[in-house]
């Protein structure tokens, strides 16, 4: 049997990823360059990008949304490390424990946002628990969680979302590979939090990177979370590119496709950003290896 | 040492089955409710939602739909990743983190960014407005998932097997069905159930890129939202995670042993 080439291999994904999914992202590019325009006879124009770049409304959006995507991204490791290292030793219920901690990982985004949503509105779920208990007097005292400028209804959707999805991959990593040398330390007479610290915790990085890089670019573009429970000012970028988008103003379509622009540049350089880490931690290790 | 532990667990515990179980409430209780009015901690209890949901042609449909276009997604992305999967998880090639960024490169760039520029390119395609055009808008964010799961799977995988059988005389048919499959059945499965997933939640994709002519279960879920009939939206959203329950009841036994999660994160 011969061998099939591998660029044989990889052409069918790379034609249909290239095809369907790059051209589009160029034709944007074109659009938002107003390269198809019948009205002016001017090659390209950068207008839609300095209109954009000088509007508070896009920074205020850009800064919510790199906000909501950092907050969300760094509670979601945080309680991931702590579950994970919870779930990781036997006791009994465990296996119940690690159901209840996959549960959310295959149930989409906006339905963790509709139950928020339901929870934690001033008339929610919630509120009516702390009015019975009388801790508020009537709902308007309710802290505004959702549809708040901050985007805490957001944040906590998203973190109930994120969290398992980092936590099983730490976990399935601290339940095979990292175990002896976590042991060899112990022997060595390494105690629980420099065993942490200098054993576990840079061994789990590449796993923690690579899935929070993966739960960071969705909090920074999603549409559906924000469109349930965001305010209306500041909106996510998302909202914003959309609603130009379908503006009855088609002049406002350019400025729509260099929103979505300027997504696209921002996520692509943190991912070759957070490659370029991935592949120096792991030469380290390889040389750490190499020379025991 | 063990006694520290275990009472540092059950906070822990507490907080995540908390975490996990409380948001099941709301959809639960609003799913069966007429009326529920503030302050009220019970609802005025009713099954109308329900009956709603199961003499609606528009939601049956669109659950048919669903069925319809994530089983057909599933199947073209495994069809056109696999290929690139093995070569990536058993082969070493120049260049091979660049194609890892590009196959990665739609499960990062947002769905807004590329869908608008999409919609462009496949109305002068014809494929606008049509199942197709959702199917082929679909795979493209479903490669991702399916390539990089599977190319850890086979990260595992001895090859060796594969010359043997073909040096006893199977052709590639038979090297596949009863070699390859058989070994990396879990593996296979669980990417599989990723896809599907991914799939079946896509909302703002399916809306414009299948326009009017598509109606998914999201698209209904997202209608029911804006109209604000909450007891139906909760009782869509329940059957809308079912499914994916139950897959993830049959397979979550892979996903933390030998399972995406792990292989999926390790190989990069």
């Amino acid at each position: 049997m011969k061998e099939t080439k591998t660029w044989v291999m990889l052409l069918p994904t790379i034609l249909v990823i290239s095809i369907l999914f790059i051209i589009p992202l160029i034709y944007t590019v074109l659009l938002s360059l107003n390269f198809f325009s019948i009205t002016s006879n001017q090659a390209i124009s950068f207008n839609a990008y300095v209109d954009i770049l000088t509007s508070s409304s896009f920074t205020d959006s850009l800064a919510f949304s790199l906000t909501i995507a950092l907050i969300s991204t760094v509670a979601s490791i945080l309680i991931a490390i702590v579950v994970s290292m919870t779930l990781r030793n036997t006791f009994i219920g465990r296996r119940l424990a690690l159901f209840v901690y996959q549960f959310n990982i295959p149930v989409p985004h906006y339905v963790v946002g509709i139950s928020i949503l339901l929870l934690f509105t001033q008339t929610g779920l919630v509120s009516r628990w702390f009015y019975a208990f009388g801790l508020i007097a009537s709902p308007s005292s309710f802290p505004v969680i959702v549809f708040d400028q901050n985007g805490i209804g957001v944040i906590i959707a998203f973190v109930l979302k994120f969290f398992p999805f980092i936590g099983i991959a730490i976990l399935s990593l601290l339940l095979t590979s990292i175990k002896d040398y976590e042991e060899q330390a112990a022997t060595l007479g390494a105690n629980r939090i420099q065993r942490f610290i200098h054993v576990l915790f840079p061994m789990m990085m590449p796993s923690i990177l690579f899935s929070s890089i993966l739960v960071f670019a969705y909090a920074f573009g999603s549409y559906e979370v924000p469109f349930l429970l965001g305010s209306t000012y500041p909106k996510a970028l998302a909202i914003l590119a959309y609603q130009k988008f379908t503006d009855i103003d088609l002049n406002s379509r350019p400025e729509a496709m260099a929103i979505a622009n300027i997504m696209t540049i921002i996520i692509v350089a943190l991912v070759i950003l957070a490659y370029i880490q991935l592949n120096t931690m792991n030469r380290m290790r390889a040389r750490q290896n190499g020379k025991e | 040492m063990a006694k520290n532990r275990s009472r540092s667990r059950i906070p822990v515990l507490a907080v995540l089955y908390i975490a996990i179980i409380v948001p099941i409430i709301p959809i639960l209780m609003w799913s069966f409710s007429f009326r529920w009015t503030y302050p009220n901690l019970l609802p005025t209890w009713s099954p109308r939602a329900w009956d709603y949901v199961f003499s609606q042609s528009s939601i049956i449909s669109a659950i048919g739909a669903s069925i319809i276009v994530s089983t057909l997604v599933t199947g073209l992305t495994l069809i056109i990743g696999y290929p690139a999967a093995k070569a990536l998880g058993t082969r070493e090639f120049k260049g091979k983190t660049i194609v890892e960024i590009f196959i990665l490169l739609p499960a990062i760039v947002p769905v807004i960014s590329a869908v608008m520029g999409m919609q462009g390119i496949y109305l002068r395609i014809y494929l606008s407005d049509s199942l197709l055009g959702v199917v082929l808008a679909q795979t493209v964010f479903t490669l991702p998932y399916l390539i990089l799961g599977l190319a850890a799977v086979f990260k595992n995988y001895n090859m060796e097997y594969e010359q043997v059988a073909s040096t006893l005389g199977a052709d590639r048919w038979r090297v596949l069905t009863q070699v390859t499959v058989p070994s990396i059945f879990p593996g296979l499965v669980v990417s599989c159930l990723f896809a599907f997933v991914v799939s079946w939640s896509q909302y703002l994709l399916t809306l414009m890129i299948g326009g009017a002519a598509v109606n998914t279960l999201p698209l209904e879920l997202f209608a029911l939202m804006t109209s604000q009939d909450y007891p139906v939206a909760c009782a869509v959203s329940i059957i809308f995670i079912l499914p994916v329950l139950i897959l993830l009841g049959l397979t979550s036994k892979y996903l933390t042993t030998n399972g995406v999660a792990k292989g999926g994160i390790n190989q990069i």
